[in-house]
């Protein structure tokens, strides 16, 4: 006796739960690296805030 | 581990010209697996079509990627989640604003709304976002940029490292 099958989708042969799981950390991690407050970007702003505006004046107040 | 097992037909072309204007690019046009295929087959035969393009200099795939939400393909949902890239379509760009399924006949459950995006990989970087493109998406015309250091190839060779597939 042959048990039926149900013709096959798109979404049977998809990527499975674990590639989901995987492919959302990689995903949340490009996002985080190209957002505007990633590490980076707060340390190039933080540099930025180290640097005076204008230089003190020498002359004797 | 081969990797022809499973796999139905692949059909891709070398397209273009070499004058600047029109570079020579590799175009994707069929990946069908047979329902036995071993998992991660098509990811494998993608990765290895990748690293081919990139020592041949090509500057970028392309690939027309079909499909929707309860439909037997599903390249417009898989390729982008590989680092596929696309600009979507305004009628693409309402049905993901609005939260509306591609096909209203496939149960489903609610669909995200108010997103607003102009790309695909706009879409795949926040979970509203996938989830939205996996309810409303269609198909859609996808570029694979192959430079050092491009999204897609970030997204392709992180998934790839995860999985152990050696290229």
């Amino acid at each position: 006796m042959t048990t039926p099958t149900k013709p096959r989708t798109g979404d049977d042969l998809a990527l499975d739960a674990e590639d989901e799981r995987i492919l959302d950390a990689i995903w949340d991690q490009i996002a985080r690296e190209d957002s505007p407050t990633s590490r980076m970007n707060i340390a190039i702003r933080s540099r930025a805030r180290r640097v005076p505006a204008a230089l003190p004046s020498k002359e004797p107040i | 581990m081969s990797v022809t097992r499973g796999i139905q037909r692949v059909s891709a072309r070398l397209s273009g010209t070499r004058q600047i204007s029109r570079p020579i690019y590799l175009s994707n046009n069929r990946l069908n697996l047979s329902a036995d295929a071993p998992a991660g087959v098509g990811t494998r035969v993608f990765a290895h079509q990748v690293r081919a393009a990139v020592q041949a200099g090509l500057p970028y795939l392309r690939t027309y990627a079909s499909g929707f939400k309860g439909d037997k393909e599903n390249g417009y949902y898989t390729w982008p989640r590989l680092g596929m890239q696309g600009d979507l379509g305004s009628l693409q760009q309402r049905r993901v604003a609005n939260g509306e399924m591609y096909n209203e006949s496939v149960p489903h459950t609610a669909t995200p709304t108010g997103i607003r995006a102009t790309t695909v990989q706009e879409l795949m970087r926040t979970p509203a976002g996938r989830d939205a493109w996996l309810l409303s998406g269609s198909d859609i015309e996808l570029t694979f940029p192959l430079h050092e250091g491009s999204e897609s190839r970030r997204v392709l060779d992180a998934y790839v490292k995860a999985k152990g597939i050696t290229v």
